[in-house]
């Protein structure tokens, strides 16, 4: 397949996206039409795409796929380029919008004649479509198009329940978030477009930028690009939004939309600045742990919501991201290419093994809602004997996240501490300890990250799925539909699969950075005789975890078959679970969400600063309570002491100024025009 | 081929065969110190086999989790022991042995018991599985570090079990050095965190509030418990095998393969009895001084790291 019949192609699933948008408007009238109508178009359109992604990277992985639209606008020429980089994205994206797309053929129901289902779909549509253009644009003007098509589209679709109160401030948060973001990237843009004089990414002269700028652009970037992917501390709206979203956009937004973030900083920082100093990898690796840390703990000690749980913890693994991402850039300022390569690998990987986990578990919360009518998982219990099939898919999807072998949460868990080692090894004898300190430190933080992301999935499933029923919502629990359970099925799989053969994924990344930074990463040369062993670069990382599940399943084997000879001479007797002989068994004497965390809350009081207060309102004493309300609450440390004093602040001056501006007398608004036409005149009379 | 499954097969037996008797040997030494004769070594071997005959009582609240939870950990267990080879004429599978991969087969099985502990529906396995995920986590740290320190100081960044066999055999000379005795006593603290020992958690209460590993398995029976006690037993060995072979690089040089059999029991005794050493000097803390129980450990293993790579 030529270059041109691949552009023919590309072009002809951006041409079904739309007709999907456009049909599902005019069907209007009939939402399950139109609901099917979206959701076919997306489902075929995303298949295609990651077919031919899949293809791009393994076949034509050196043929440049450009194509160009001449418009007569200034500054913007609709020029497309899908390199190996951009088609590693777009796989991304068109395989967690296939999944999503057949997930919600049933989930679309609970909202039929209740609210606009059709402009939902049309905007489901064009969200995606944003996203793959913005991928593979090629020119900064038309990145910033899309980016800012993708976030408003992604606005609307967040407050689709907008007539609620919460969901209209989440809206409110979001935008102002995502717009102060796109602000500074737009400035970045500016200033990166003023010195390389083009805005094309192909026609610029990159050498010219002076350091001083560079770093500026840099930082400004960081804020930029972080604040979509939900970085500390400009993360406060994630909670917010992806609560209220609904559940098959909260998994496109936090599979997809926050690796565009990562799409932007690997597109810019490599092909556009030329060199880096070394301070901009140990900000980015800083900033990385913090976020590791600090979403961690927040997802398990302040949380009760499912989705707010799912939405602290996608900040912990886009703060694993931006330390792979900070490795890259220390690696390219020390001139290392081992290290380079590894990075580059860890930091994709695992942008890819998240979107695929992470769009599994949201997926699972939909389901969840969808049969419970409930988000909260102090309600819910049981649900494993209700929903056996699908608890199985989640129960992968929770095992996947918790870097359990072979899912793979493993491999990219496993590739980014190999990283951390070979930087303390390489950087060690050079006399650099400073670094050989901070690495040390990040992988501590990444250590105990990855535990307590084990024990938060461990709260999240043994409480909603294990035990008793603690609501009559959970007791009427049914299966979810069949599109539900094929969308979690695939997923679960894919989540197997890659981390059984981590090989095919690695080579296909090492096809990426063969482009990009022209090193690889696998050295042999894998065939199918030679699958159980194969060395990375340096001869010195070998795993296999394909020998590694034969030798479980073997003895799992052997174990198996004991059991069964020895299980003939006993009994298995069903009785109630021991309840020390006080009271029957009811579903409040089991743990609850916010008991099982309790530990966390006191041991990192710091950061939630909980509070308790019992008001009794019938009975005296602290002793002899007959009636009383008890609240726990936990705070939001960086909203209350970062966000909250500065808003206050902005809030103060702007309305004691107010009235000392606007005056509402005609006459000092004249003497502003005079006043200003004097100064103009006076500048352009001495400038000119 | 032939040979490196018979050298696995050995291997597994072996542990198989040697775990419980440890558990007895403390268990024995803290009844001497306390002027009682106490239960004989061999009392964990006639435990397992008493409740290999037992019949099963399971709960009507759980479901597969429950069922499957001892089949994993036990299995788990033994896989993560079978990267750790006792001697080093046992070592020659290379292509899984990896410390990375113990330490996320570890965590394996200790997320099927937490959620085994909360399937059951009553308090204790909620509390239980609450504790324990927080001792592992707090502990975690220290045990990265600690891995990160011995794979990294051969200046070859490895963290494949034979190079770091190969290293600890050829250099004896860094059994009695400041890194390795800050590592070792770190790692003795993780193994009492991690096997549920004094200070952290009593192995023989009787009370389910003071309970952390125990009150998980509250509800288990049978053939069921036999096997996570087994894994348990096959859990502190693995700690033990790695302070034996990694942190304590003497008599290595040896032949016969009995004989460094044998050196390899004796090192265990050791590490044994300091255990045994500890849990009669201390008692069982709060839950909420364990974070400091945790910091301490994780201290040490940062002083380790530091003496390896700064303070050359």
């Amino acid at each position: 397949m030529t270059a041109n019949y691949f552009i023919i192609y590309f072009i002809i699933c951006i041409i079904i996206y739309l007709i999907g948008a456009l049909s599902s408007l005019f069907t209007f009238s009939v939402p399950k039409i139109s609901n099917r109508l979206s959701n076919t178009c997306a489902l075929v359109s995303s298949g295609l795409l990651s077919i031919a992604m899949i293809y791009k990277l393994f076949f034509l992985k050196d043929i440049p796929l450009a194509f160009k639209l001449n418009t007569n606008i200034p500054f913007l020429s609709l020029n497309f380029n899908i390199d190996n980089l951009a088609a590693f994205f777009i796989l991304i994206i068109t395989i967690v919008s296939f999944v999503v797309s057949l997930f919600s053929y049933t989930y679309m129901s609970r909202y039929f004649y209740r609210r606009n289902v059709s402009v939902f779909g049309c905007f489901y549509n064009l969200f995606i479509l944003s996203m793959i253009l913005l991928v593979a644009s090629n020119n900064l003007i038309l990145f910033l198009v899309f980016w800012e098509f993708m976030s408003l589209i992604s606005y609307f679709l967040v407050i689709f329940e907008h007539e609620k109160k919460e969901v209209q401030r989440a809206g409110n948060v979001y935008v102002i978030m995502t717009y102060t973001g796109t602000a500074f990237i737009t400035a970045a843009f500016v200033l990166i477009a003023y010195w390389t004089k083009s805005f094309d990414l192909n026609t610029m002269s990159t050498s010219s930028i002076p350091s001083n700028y560079a770093n500026m652009i840099y930082v400004f970037l960081l804020i930029g690009f972080g604040t979509k992917a939900g970085i500390v501390p400009l993360h406060v709206w994630m909670p917010y939004a992806y609560t209220v979203a609904p559940s098959n956009i909260a998994a496109i937004m936090s599979g997809v939309m926050k690796k565009l973030s990562i799409y932007g900083l690997l597109r810019i920082v490599f092909d556009v600045l030329p060199g880096n100093p070394m301070w901009w990898g140990v900000l980015t690796l800083i900033v990385g742990t913090i976020s590791a840390i600090f979403g961690i703990i927040y997802s398990l000690g302040s949380t009760v919501n499912i989705k707010k749980l799912l939405a602290y913890s996608s900040i912990e693994n886009m703060g694993i991201i931006f330390c792979g991402l900070g490795m890259m850039l220390i690696a390219r300022a020390t001139d290392n290419s081992f290290l380079l390569t590894l990075a580059f690998t860890a930091t994709l990987l695992h942008t890819l093994n998240h979107a695929i986990f992470k769009s599994l578990l949201f997926m699972s919360a939909g389901a969840i809602q969808y049969s419970a009518h409930t988000k909260s998982m102090e309600k819910l219990g049981g649900l494993i004997k209700k929903m056996p099939i699908a608890s199985v898919f989640i129960f992968i999807g929770c095992l996947a996240i918790s870097a359990v072998p072979p899912f793979n949460g493993f491999i990219s868990e496993y590739i980014i501490f190999q990283t951390i080692i070979n930087s303390i090894v390489w950087f060690a004898p050079l006399g650099r300890f400073s670094l050989v300190l901070l690495f040390m430190i990040v992988a501590a933080a990444l250590a105990l990250a990855g535990a307590l992301v084990a024990f938060c999935f461990v709260k999240l499933y043994g409480i909603s799925f294990l035990g008793m029923p603690r609501s009559s919502d959970a007791e009427n629990v049914k299966e979810p539909g069949k599109p539900m359970l094929v969308a979690l099925g695939i997923s679960a799989s894919l989540c197997l699969a890659l981390g059984i053969f981590p090989k095919y994924t690695i080579g296909l990344i090492d096809n990426v950075s063969m482009e990009f930074i022209n090193q690889k990463l696998l050295s042999t040369n894998w065939s199918l005789t030679n699958f159980m062993h194969y060395p990375l670069a340096n001869n010195n990382l070998n795993i296999s975890v394909s020998l590694l599940s034969i030798v479980v399943l073997i003895l799992a084997g052997i174990v198996t078959l004991i059991v069964i000879a020895i299980r003939k001479r006993t009994s298995v007797q069903r009785y109630n679970t021991w309840d020390c002989g006080f009271t029957k068994l009811n579903p409040k004497i089991q743990y609850s969400a916010t008991g099982f965390s309790k530990s966390i809350r006191i041991i990192f009081r710091g950061l939630f600063k909980p509070n308790r207060d019992l008001v009794i309102t019938e009975g005296y004493g602290p002793y002899h309570i007959k009636k009383g309300t008890y609240t726990l609450s936990t705070e939001k440390v960086i909203e209350k002491y970062l966000y909250l004093p500065f808003i206050k602040a902005i809030i103060n001056f702007s309305r004691k100024m107010r009235f000392k501006i606007q005056t509402g007398s005609i006459h000092t608004y004249l003497l502003y025009f005079f006043s200003i036409l004097i100064l103009m005149l006076l500048y352009y009379s001495f400038m000119a | 081929m032939i040979g490196l499954i018979l050298k696995l097969f050995f291997q597994l037996v072996f542990i198989l065969i040697i775990a419980p008797l440890f558990t007895g040997v403390i268990r024995k030494m803290k009844s001497k110190v306390q002027h009682k004769i106490g239960a004989s070594v061999f009392q964990p071997y006639y435990d397992l086999i008493k409740l290999f005959k037992k019949d099963l009582v399971v709960s009507t609240t759980s479901s597969w989790i429950y069922n499957l939870a001892p089949y994993i950990f036990f299995i788990t267990s033994l896989v993560a022991v079978s990267c750790l080879p006792v001697v080093y004429q046992l070592t020659g599978f290379k292509f899984y042995t990896d410390l990375l991969i113990i330490v996320y087969l570890l965590v394996t099985g200790r997320i099927f018991m937490a959620l085994a502990g909360l399937d059951t529906g009553s308090t204790f396995g909620g509390m239980g599985s609450s504790r324990e995920m927080l001792v592992s986590a707090l502990v975690e740290p220290a045990l990265f570090l600690v891995i990160i320190t011995v794979s990294a100081r051969s200046g070859v960044a490895s963290t494949n079990v034979s190079t770091i066999y190969e290293y600890a055999i050829n250099h004896t000379e860094t059994a009695f050095t400041p890194m390795n005795i800050l590592l070792f006593f770190s790692m003795l603290m993780i193994l009492i965190a991690e096997s549920s020992r004094i200070p952290v958690d009593d192995p023989s209460t009787h009370l389910e509030l003071t309970m952390v590993h125990e009150a998980m398995v509250l509800e288990y029976s049978g053939r069921q418990l036999a096997f996570i006690e087994l894994g348990t037993h096959i859990k502190q060995l693995i700690f033990m095998t790695f302070m034996a072979n990694i942190l304590m690089p003497i008599g290595f040089n040896v032949q016969n393969i009995f004989l460094s059999l044998g050196i390899y029991l004796i090192k265990i005794l050791v590490i044994t009895i300091l255990v045994g050493l500890v849990e009669l000097n201390t008692v069982k803390f709060r839950l909420y001084s364990i974070p400091n129980f945790a910091a301490i450990a994780f201290i040490l293993s940062v002083l380790g790291f530091l003496s390896c790579f700064i303070l050359k």
